[in-house]
């Protein structure tokens, strides 16, 4: 698994290199070696390995310093990575960059949450896995925006199945068009009062439904991984391997062929063109520890460096014939930058229930799958597309101590029960692709290793707008129908990059002229570059998109071994 | 419900992953449990006479009854800690101001120093401090209101983070190993510490 840095070319070539080594670079990993091709992964940041390199998965709430807080000082070194105000902790620390050794420029606020290291996100992901469906795949094309998906559900379907089958998704079955149902584990339980609020959403609505969170944490053990324990630790690393990781699932698997090298401390600064051949022939890396150069080759390279790296990369890979970036004669690389908005709908208490309480921490929400702009009838005047709701009741705990009046034994007697419960709804909205939601090389302000920077240019809009207070009024209402009291909306803001769902700079499209992608994920202009991460996008759907890089991810690389193999890279 | 201590969540984890842990990683992981440290406490943001009213402050508000209080939880020392090392600068001030005040008031109506009254000077004095800072008109900006609120949050959040107050007080399982929505609450029993 380690690399041993050899001299000569010979050595220094494989039959893939795949960049990154998160969500889908462990995906491009897996698909590629167990096909047989000698693969290389570069991994910018450290070396993570499943459950050894996870320090704080044991920690009980006294272990960690401050109450899990960061000092004044430590914060000091994530101005950016802070902006979520629940990802960074003393027991997530390690999983997020330095801001100061890692600068970008925004024009807007937007706000770029990422982890460098084996695994990248894989580990700290939220695990919601939904299939896109063709209410997604054709909404551009019905719309008469940007640009019509290369791709149809019936394309990417058996993918979605292959991908589940392997990482393993719990779920419930729901039948709808909008939210095709997946091969599910067995569902989570909803508690007391979701499964009060998902009834009366039933009785009372004939166009929605709420169902439990689709995700990829498995309810019974699956392909060797254990099952959930119900910690609710997830983002620490899993000791059982039972959420998805590239650190638990996909790199192993691709480790066990013996066609895996993976070099941590590699960062991709370029892709080499060959111009004779129009091909990529390999790529430039700067070393993270040495801070030295070196150059590796492959037939096939899958960008797999999340969306803004991979886009960073080829922005950064000029050449003669790609002056403004590889696989750029369209022009759109950099440009329709997306993000899902969210942070934005409403809670309130119910009073019912006060006999009920539950066991165990389920690493898990409920769901109403999108509603708005799926047929006529549910048409609205005031925007286009639509969102999804993910949230969750509880008993409020002793936090509620803090805002009231009172002290002494009585109140440390009255804490020792549960609380009211408490129940949320938040949107997660599609956000339309803009050409001039965008990023670009800062050739001014460069890194420590002396590349240039990123900046970037995105704002959401008033489509994102208008949908954020049908969000915040459609959660009210539902939760007043259903008998909540005291029923408050909430909008905490709409800045891009805060759902760390950011995608869509360099496309899939049918014409070279407008997209940077073919419906193979492969680039239209250099036919041996596939880009399988979030960059990929042609719109955002609402759905969480790890899911669908995944099965994007596999297919192309299924597609690109077809193609090596017949001699057309 | 059958408790379960941490030594034994950590061995029964480790049968469950069989393997995946060297015994070596679960021996350091175990060898966490064992280590008590040496008392050689010293306040970083308190003075010694600020810590010991302090104590007194946080044993009012959580005290010890069947169950130990925010005293044996060490609450004053997670307090420093948090004002010491996370507040940022201008909370800090405005806590020590708020602090000197409610300190003096001791002082001005018992004639001895907070920690010194008795227990029900002690509570009359924090009830005064309740009225003021839950008024309907309070005003949020003075440090009076500043120091008790940040004061009281402290003392609830290091309460019940801690152990004892998240094992003894409320209930904490480590390795739940299922998720049951709706149980009778007699059957779950206390609140969850998380």
């Amino acid at each position: 698994m380690y690399f041993n840095d050899k001299k000569g070319v010979e050595q220094r070539t494989y039959d893939a290199i795949v960049i990154g080594s998160g969500i889908s670079g462990g995906w491009a990993a897996k698909e590629l070696c167990e096909q047989g091709l000698r693969t290389l992964v570069l991994e910018r940041g450290r070396m993570v390995r499943h459950v050894q390199d996870y320090p704080t998965m044991f920690k009980a709430p006294w272990e960690l310093p401050y109450a899990d807080r960061l000092t004044r000082e430590e914060l000091k070194h994530y101005p950016v990575q802070k902006r979520t105000g629940y990802t960074l902790r003393q027991s997530t620390k390690h999983w997020w960059v330095n801001d100061l050794e890692n600068p970008y420029t925004e024009i807007k606020r937007f706000d770029w949450i990422r982890g460098y290291h084996v695994g990248g996100r894989s580990i700290m992901w939220g695990r919601q896995s939904y299939r896109l469906s063709d209410l997604d795949f054709e909404a551009n094309l019905t719309d008469g925006i940007a640009v019509d998906w290369p791709i149809r559900y019936r394309d990417i379907a058996p993918w979605y199945d292959y991908v589940e089958r392997f990482i393993g998704v719990s779920g419930k079955k729901e039948g709808l068009p909008q939210l095709p149902d997946g091969e599910f584990l067995p569902p989570m339980e909803m508690n007391c009062v979701e499964e009060h609020l998902r009834q009366q959403i039933a009785q009372r609505y004939d166009d929605r439904i709420m169902t439990i969170g689709r995700s990829a944490n498995l309810t019974r053990p699956h392909n060797g991984r254990g099952q959930c324990q119900y910690r609710n630790l997830c983002i620490r690393g899993c000791p059982y391997g039972a959420y998805f990781s590239s650190n638990a699932s996909t790199l192993p698997a691709a480790e066990a062929t013996g066609k895996l090298t993976l070099r941590p401390h590699s960062i991709v600064n370029s892709i080499i063109y060959d111009a004779q051949n129009n091909r990529a022939k390999g790529v430039r890396v700067i070393d993270a520890q040495t801070g030295q150069w070196h150059e590796f080759y492959a037939k096939v390279i899958f960008c797999c460096a999340s969306t803004l790296g991979t886009t960073f990369i080829l922005l950064n890979s000029t050449s003669e014939h790609f002056p403004t970036g590889l696989g750029n004669s369209s022009g759109v690389l950099g440009h329709y930058l997306m993000d899902h908005h969210f942070m934005c709908g409403a809670s309130g208490r119910f009073d019912g229930f006060a006999d009920k309480y539950y066991k165990g921490r389920r690493p898990n929400g409920i769901y109403v799958p999108r509603f708005r702009n799926i047929d006529k009838r549910s048409k609205r005047q005031d925007y286009i597309r639509g969102f999804g709701y993910q949230g969750g009741a509880s008993r409020v705990n002793w936090t509620r101590a803090i805002r009231e009046m009172g002290f002494g034994p009585k109140l440390k007697e009255e804490l020792t029960a549960p609380g009211p419960w408490r129940m949320g709804l938040g949107g997660f909205g599609e956000c339309l692709p803009y050409y001039e939601n965008r990023v670009w090389l800062n050739h001014d302000k460069k890194d420590k290793w002396g590349q240039p920077t990123l900046v970037i240019d995105c704002e959401f809009k008033t489509n994102e707008m208008k949908m954020r207070e049908d969000m915040k009024a459609s959660a009210a209402e539902m939760l007043e129908a259903a008998g909540f009291k005291d029923v408050e909306v909430f909008d905490e803001g709409a800045y891009p990059g805060l759902a760390i769902h950011e995608m869509g700079t360099a496309r899939m499209g049918r014409d070279p002229k407008t997209s940077v992608l073919n419906a193979w994920n492969q680039m239209h202009d250099v036919p041996n570059v596939f880009v399988t991460d979030g960059a990929c996008m042609t719109s955002s759907a609402c759905q969480n998109p790890s899911l669908t890089y995944m099965a994007l991810t596999a297919r192309a690389a299924h597609h690109a071994v077809t193609l090596l193999k017949k001699g057309e890279l | 419900m059958m408790a379960i201590n941490r030594r034994t969540a950590i061995q029964r984890t480790a049968l469950l992953i069989g393997g995946l842990l060297s015994s070596g990683t679960i021996a350091s992981i175990l060898e966490g449990c064992t280590t008590v440290p040496a008392d050689n406490w010293h306040p970083k943001f308190f003075t010694p006479e600020e810590v010991a009213d302090m104590e007194a402050f946080v044993e009012r508000l959580i005290p010890a009854t069947d169950t130990p209080g925010a005293r044996d939880a060490g609450v004053h020392r997670f307090m420093d800690a948090m004002l010491a090392d996370v507040a940022e600068p201008e909370d800090q001030q405005a806590f020590k101001v708020g602090m000197e005040h409610f300190r003096q008031e001791a002082v001005r109506r018992y004639g001895q120093v907070f920690a010194q009254c008795e227990a029900t000077q002690q509570d009359e004095l924090i009830g005064v401090w309740e009225q003021k800072v839950f008024a309907p008109n309070a005003d949020e900006q003075s440090v009076d209101v500043k120091f008790y609120k940040s004061a009281k949050q402290l003392v609830f959040l290091g309460f019940f983070t801690s152990e004892v107050g998240a094992t003894q007080v409320l209930q904490y399982d480590p390795i739940p190993g299922v998720y049951r929505g709706c149980l009778p609450l007699e059957q779950v029993g206390r609140a969850w510490a998380i």
